[in-house]
């Protein structure tokens, strides 16, 4: 073995064994509880909500993924700009209502919510079947990325099965002990070194040619075609709405609205995701600087591994992508938590066993972590494909629920029945468009997410007008939680 | 659900957010998909002109931050003492 592949091994470890001991703190702190093990008991204070927040939003699909996208596609990921923006202001809008009445009912998952808006347990069911099937091929590519990752740092010492594993073995070990706890704290660790090692990566690789100005100046004799968004143009606004909106309505992000403390964090949310974004100038870079340097590259999601184990120190390669690893462990463990969250408490305590006390609940919790990350091991063994095309179909799955939930809270004419119609047929359409791609006018090309929430919209509000409102003494006490939001009330 | 007056700051905000938004996303897909030039920052002018609009937005939403989003009070959450939110 040699000194270059000791230091990679070395930087692995770092990484594997520093959230083992914040995961274990974490799990010191923990009482055995669903509210505890689930939502921090609500208490998450400010610094571990906007890195938790960011580095679950920001998950191998942007550290990878966005750099195949500006080496593939030129500048159509650059509406990351916006949709970071988007979701922090969606993050404030919707997110902070989400919370008051989470503290005020005590919600811990996106079914809870609605079944107290919409006083209907199927609509309920809905949603927490949604939120599993379409969470788990995002968790998946997370993995694929991830694994890849770390195979690639370790300079292939850690092989891709062994690499997976260890991923998920790490992630099971501190959920297990320390519930979203741990999951928050390693999330400061992940967020940091995922802002940094995407920033640097760019820089470093423009550097090699000369800086920003000269990477594009050659670029504009050697493709000009990717200085120019082109025929792209439905992708930019379907992947503005849709990347957002599904990432804002995973099980993953309402967990994160439950779990905060305090209400004016919700605030300051919006600036701080917003200003972050500026990090993929970093991956522009990257993707923009492939161009010249590996035109040739066979599979894109590899563009920021292959051109730095080429082009930079073998140590410092691995160091930054131990970063992209960090970023996709940051989205799998509160995506493995959060869908745990949704088996333990919608549906095992519901429909399995009633008469579990919270310290068994949890250990329900515990296992379904077991469980689910074995499933989304053999699933990324088994399947295949580009980290961007999987995760922007999951997204658009997720983001099915936005339609109902912001009806719920702006919308007193919105309804259980509109709601199930436009999940229904958004998920259809969605379905349609995905396996059968011949069934989207090729005017819409590139905008089957967008499109299939357009359907789901129409739906909801045509058969929500249509159809019998919520029950007036429903609505009657709900109006009494909204007056007392937006008059400032404190939670007693 | 909302039946109370939106304060005339907040409708400001959100009034110079949308333009923001419309302003990133929609000159770029009707009026310059095919443009590069001119560069701005040394980026093609895609990409030079978003990040103005993204200047433009994060300064609104600091604002909107500072200004509490044009709204009296934010509600606390359980036990919420004071500042000391770390």
């Amino acid at each position: 073995m040699s000194g270059n592949n000791t230091g990679a091994l070395l930087i692995i470890a770092a990484f594997m064994i520093i959230p083992l001991i914040m995961g274990a703190v974490a799990g010191k702190k923990s009482i055995p509880t669903t509210e505890d093990f689930f939502v921090q008991g609500r208490g998450m204070g400010s610094v571990a909500v906007f890195f938790t927040v960011a580095a679950t939003w920001w998950s191998a699909f942007a550290f990878m993924g966005s750099n195949a996208y500006f080496f593939k596609n030129g500048p159509l990921y650059w509406t990351a700009i916006a949709w970071n923006l988007l979701f922090g202001i969606m993050y404030f809008g919707v997110g902070k209502k989400i919370w008051y009445l989470g503290k005020l009912n005590n919600f811990i998952t996106a079914k809870d919510f609605f079944v107290h808006q919409y006083g209907s347990t199927k609509l309920g069911n809905l949603v927490a079947i949604i939120s599993l099937v379409f969470t788990l091929p995002y968790l998946q590519i997370q993995l694929t990325g991830g694994a890849y990752l770390i195979e690639t740092a370790s300079g292939g010492i850690i092989n891709f099965k062994i690499a997976a594993l260890l991923f998920y073995v790490i992630i099971i070990i501190y959920v297990w002990s320390g519930g979203l706890r741990a999951v928050a704290w390693t999330d400061i660790f992940y967020g940091i070194l995922l802002f940094f090692g995407m920033v640097f990566a760019g820089f470093y690789i423009a550097n090699l040619l000369g800086g920003t100005t000269e990477v594009f100046a050659e670029l504009k004799e050697v493709k000009p075609e990717n200085l120019i968004l082109g025929n792209n143009a439905m992708g930019w606004l379907s992947m503005f709405i849709v990347t957002p909106i599904g990432s804002f309505m995973g099980p993953q992000l309402w967990t994160r609205m439950y779990a905060v403390k305090s209400g004016r964090l919700f605030n300051l949310m919006p600036f701080l995701l917003g200003f972050a974004a500026i990090a993929y100038i970093g991956s522009m870079l990257v993707g923009n600087s492939a161009v010249l340097l590996e035109p040739n590259i066979e599979n894109p999601d590899y563009v920021l591994p292959v051109i730095l184990f080429k082009y930079a120190p073998f140590v410092l390669a691995s160091a930054i992508i131990a970063c992209g690893a960090a970023a996709a462990m940051s989205t799998a463990n509160s995506q493995i938590h959060s869908m745990s969250a949704v088996w333990t408490v919608d549906i095992h305590q519901k429909y399995i066993n009633k008469d579990l006390s919270q310290k068994q609940l949890v250990w329900v919790g515990r296992w379904t972590i077991l469980i689910l990350s074995a499933i989304a091991y053999v699933m990324c063994l088994l399947i295949p494909g580009l980290l961007v095309q999987i995760g922007l179909v999951a997204l658009a799955g997720t983001a099915q629920i936005f339609i109902p939930t912001a009806g719920a809270l702006f919308w007193k004419k919105s309804n259980t029945t509109g709601a199930f119609a436009g999940i229904v047929a958004g998920v259809a359409a969605l379905c349609s468009f995905t396996f059968v791609p011949a069934t989207l006018p090729a005017i819409f090309a590139g905008g089957g997410g967008l499109i299939s929430l357009l359907v789901n919209l129409v739906v909801f509000i045509m058969v929500s007008s249509l159809t019998k409102p919520r029950p007036t003494r429903l609505i009657e006490k709900l109006q009494e939680q909204y007056k007392a939001f937006y008059e400032g009330k404190d939670l007693a | 659900m909302n039946k109370y007056k939106t304060p005339t700051l907040k409708k400001v905000i959100i009034v110079l957010l949308v333009i923001g938004f419309a302003f990133m996303e929609f000159p770029g897909v009707f009026f310059f998909r095919n443009v590069a030039e001119p560069y701005i920052f040394g980026m093609p002018f895609t990409y030079g002109y978003t990040l103005c609009w993204w200047a433009f937005m994060c300064v609104v939403l600091f604002i909107a931050y500072k200004a509490n989003w044009g709204d009296k009070a934010a509600p606390k959450g359980k036990d919420e003492k004071g500042d000391n939110n770390k």
